[in-house]
């Protein structure tokens, strides 16, 4: 009978399939997608969604969702460029951005994984704390910088790449690495797929909730930096509507809302899909209304899809557990 | 041999078909991609009997009666319902016919009241114009229900507030309300204590004397003979023997469902125990108080009580799960007034839960992962996981308990009953565990599988590992235990020792 990894295996190669279909749809139909130029900058956009995603993907991994993703992403920029504006020296001010997010991030933790809150409706209200925050702090107003470093993160190279590119690559190993190897990411799996009996087994399930939510948080700081780097500047509405990117981007990479099942490997190919569908539309020339509405459906068809697929799986199972 | 010639009687008997029999399964096969699951199944259900079918799990019996109830279609064979034959090719079919079903998960709206749902989907309206529910029928209706059933519950009582055995009444009166003519109970009394059991067959005698036949599947032989007529055995799929249930003995059905002899099921040796490994003092919290108990290495001792008594509280509490209000507990002589499932986990000391499905273990993860879970502190020393190393463990665990799957990365879901508790059982041996607290550890599991994990118990208590064990079924707690303690409203009643323990002594101290 099938085992679990095999499944997980045949979706993976489903989901590239996708990918490949689509990039060679866009490459002939779309003009200016297939170049160097372009596709360096997809694999920019594409970086920027998936470390923001892999902190959001180990988050639904424990059957959570982080709904302040986005805007964490528009606190970091503001807090990163109001401390630059200040004449706070980059290093603290580049910190300053990632504690922000650490301090949001275990907020969300301590909400849902200490106070056993409703995920949802608690980082719903981060969500808002920190977006009003932002707004605060900026009074509404764009925050230039001049900073070199800031730009350099942002717009700058190494060999080539986009220093994006180098340092997100770090930083998704690390997160591959945490979430299939380490004890912690094993953690996370079984209270995934089962808190009661994670916490039965004598896991202390509040700690890896605080851990994750904070992870997730200084990701979402992560790629708000990374977006204030390609401005140059700090804007408290530089991550709306990112969290939903974020989650379309998880889902469609086969980690379902109830946790336990999928992992970063799935999200990775949700980031090109969308990355792709993104920039090839945007080539093809439907404006960015156009952009949500089609991106919208592309969410649907693969959820649905993913669904049916399950539901016929899961009948499956249920039929030969009834024998 | 015994299903031809039976099958050959009724034939010569034609018209007693007509008259006598209520439901007649012929050669009905069914088999789930490719593996026959029934084979050739001939049955035939009497009006006003009281039909038990009895089978370990995996012969059968769920199947065919999802194919009575059009929830499957089956690939061949012929159901005939007073005489006329029938397609049944739903659940809508089914109930039309007369043919209702209750499963052993309940069909109730939780938040909603119990006439709503025993009249779900098919409530009465004032006008037809306004399509308005006739609340008050509805409610009149339920009455009479409740009242036949002797419940004396108001219809309009929301059925999150009602215990088991009500809601089980709840699901029995919708299955009225269709006018059942056959009733299938899917092991209605796994979740019932003795007390409501004894309710449960006073309503099946008075169903039965008004001619409504009962299709029952259980477990527990001891209570076939109490309430059955007749008794049909399957095995891998097939029928075995039909036995009217005057001249069979619980070892010969025990017989005929396993294939085998099963010996002595409770194969325990007695030593002198040793040191005290575990003792409450005074302790008390949500469900119960000053419960004094201990437990010695090389020791199974039982609680026994009804469902509610707060056996699983205490087990809750000892392993830090519930909070302790009062009290405290000695675990290796050490005092501690505080527990958390982590220290308990630290000072080895593991719990079998009662819902294996639920707290037991993450059905949607594979063994191994459920193997090696709970001990990767002691597992690995860095924070790394070597995956090597946590199959090699899985499988030697999954070897030593006896699970039987095809590999360790099977998924627990798709275990039988018995090899997923026999995991929840390795990931503590896994863990080394001193002290074992097992709850109902062979609730829903088959004969076969059920000797097994008494042969485990026995072995670990042979290894100087210490258990408390919390069963509803006296037999069993009688054939394991060198000590019961009998638990009754959050109380310590009795204690009796392996030679003095007997089922009416028990019970006594209990009720």
């Amino acid at each position: 009978m099938k085992s679990n990894k095999y499944s997980r295996y045949r979706e993976i190669t489903g989901l590239l399939a996708g990918v490949a279909v689509l990039f060679v749809f866009m490459s002939f139909a779309a003009e200016g997608f297939f170049g160097w130029y372009n596709l360096h900058n997809v694999l920019k956009d594409l970086l920027i969604l998936m470390v923001v995603a892999s902190g959001m993907t180990l988050v639904i991994l424990l059957g959570k969702i982080d709904m302040s993703a986005g805007s964490v992403m528009s606190l970091a920029s503001i807090v990163t460029t109001l401390l630059l504006s200040y004449g706070i020296n980059i290093v603290f001010a580049l910190l300053g951005g990632l504690l922000a997010g650490a301090i949001i991030g275990l907020l969300n933790g301590y909400l849902v994984g200490v106070l056993n809150l409703n995920h949802f409706v608690a980082t719903f209200a981060t969500m808002s704390i920190a977006k009003g925050l932002a707004l605060v702090a900026c009074n509404g107003d764009i925050i230039s910088s001049d900073s070199d470093v800031l730009l350099f993160i942002g717009t700058g190279k190494i060999f080539g790449l986009f220093f994006i590119v180098w340092f997100s690559a770090i930083l998704l190993i690390i997160m591959f690495f945490l979430s299939t190897k380490t004890k912690f990411g094993y953690k996370i799996y079984s209270i995934g797929g089962s808190e009661q009996v994670a916490r039965l087994s004598g896991i202390k399930t509040a700690n890896v909730y605080l851990v994750t939510y904070v992870i997730a948080g200084v990701l979402a700081a992560v790629g708000g930096i990374f977006m204030a780097g390609k401005a140059n500047s700090g804007n408290a509405t530089i991550g709306d509507g990112y969290e939903f990117s974020v989650i379309a981007t998880v889902l469609i990479g086969g980690t379902p809302f109830e946790g336990g099942k999928g992992g970063l490997l799935g999200t990775l190919i949700g980031a090109m899909f969308l990355a792709i569908l993104k920039n090839g539309l945007s080539m093809l020339g439907f404006t960015p209304a156009w952009q949500y509405a089609l991106i919208g459906l592309a969410i649907l068809i693969a959820i649905v899809g993913d669904v049916s697929i399950n539901e016929r799986r899961k009948a499956e199972e249920k039929r030969r557990v009834g024998l | 041999m015994l299903v031809s010639a039976r099958h050959a009687g009724l034939e010569f008997r034609g018209i007693r078909i007509l008259t006598d029999t209520i439901l007649e399964i012929r050669n009905i096969c069914k088999s789930f991609s490719g593996v026959p699951v029934l084979e050739d199944i001939n049955m035939s259900i009497k009006k006003g009997e009281v039909h038990v079918i009895v089978g370990e799990n995996g012969a059968g019996k769920s199947t065919l009666m999802k194919i009575i109830s059009g929830v499957y279609r089956k690939d061949k064979g012929e159901l005939f319902f007073e005489g006329e034959p029938v397609q049944i090719n739903n659940v809508q079919k089914a109930l039309n016919v007369g043919i209702g079903i209750i499963h052993q998960e309940f069909n109730l709206l939780p938040h909603r009241t119990i006439g709503q749902n025993i009249f779900l989907g098919r409530e009465p309206i004032k006008s037809n114009f306004l399509k308005i529910i006739d609340h008050d029928l509805i409610c009149k209706k339920s009455k009479e229900l409740l009242d036949y059933l002797e419940l004396d519950i108001d219809p309009r009582t929301l059925v999150y507030n009602l215990g088991i055995a009500q809601q089980q009444m709840v699901e029995v009166a919708k299955a009225l309300c269709f006018k059942s003519k056959v009733l299938i109970m899917d092991e209605p009394t796994a979740t019932l204590t003795r007390k409501e059991t004894v309710k449960l067959f006073e309503i099946i005698k008075k169903l039965r004397s008004e001619g409504v036949s009962i299709i029952y599947i259980s477990h527990r032989l001891e209570e076939i003979k109490q309430i059955a007529d007749t008794l049909t055995v399957l095995r891998d799929g097939r029928v075995v023997g039909d036995l009217s249930i005057e001249n069979a003995s619980i070892d010969q059905i025990i017989r005929m469902m396993v294939g085998r002899e099963i010996k002595d099921q409770y194969e325990r040796q007695y030593h002198l125990h040793g040191e005290e490994v575990l003792r409450t003092e005074n302790l008390g919290a949500k469900r119960f108080s000053n419960v004094n108990i201990s437990l010695h290495r090389g020791e199974i001792v039982g609680l026994s009580g009804l469902v509610g008594a707060g056996r699983t509280e205490i087990a809750k509490t000892i392993f830090g799960e519930d909070a302790i209000e009062k009290g405290s507990v000695y675990i290796y002589g050490k005092k501690y007034q505080r527990m958390s499932t982590q220290k308990a986990t630290r000072l080895r000391i593991g719990l079998v839960p009662e819902d294996r499905k639920e707290e037991g273990a993450i059905m949607e993860m594979p063994i191994r992962h459920n193997i090696v879970h709970a001990v990767l502190p002691r597992l690995f020393k860095s924070a790394v996981i070597s995956r090597k190393t946590e199959l090699s463990v899985a499988k030697k665990y999954m070897e030593e308990l006896g699970i039987r799957a095809p590999s360790v990365n099977k998924l627990v879901k798709l275990l039988s009953g018995g090899n997923q508790q026999k995991v929840v059982i390795a990931k503590w041996v896994c863990a080394d565990c001193e002290i074992l607290i097992f709850d109902e550890p062979t609730r829903g599991i088959d004969v076969g599988a059920k000797a097994e994990i008494y042969g485990i118990m026995s072995e670990l208590v042979e290894r100087g590992k210490a258990i408390l064990m919390i069963s509803s079924d006296l037999p069993e707690l009688i054939g394991m235990c060198d000590r019961i303690y009998t638990i009754k409203d959050g109380m310590v009643t009795a204690e009796f020792s392996r030679t003095e323990a007997t089922q009416e002594k028990i019970l006594a101290a209990c009720v």
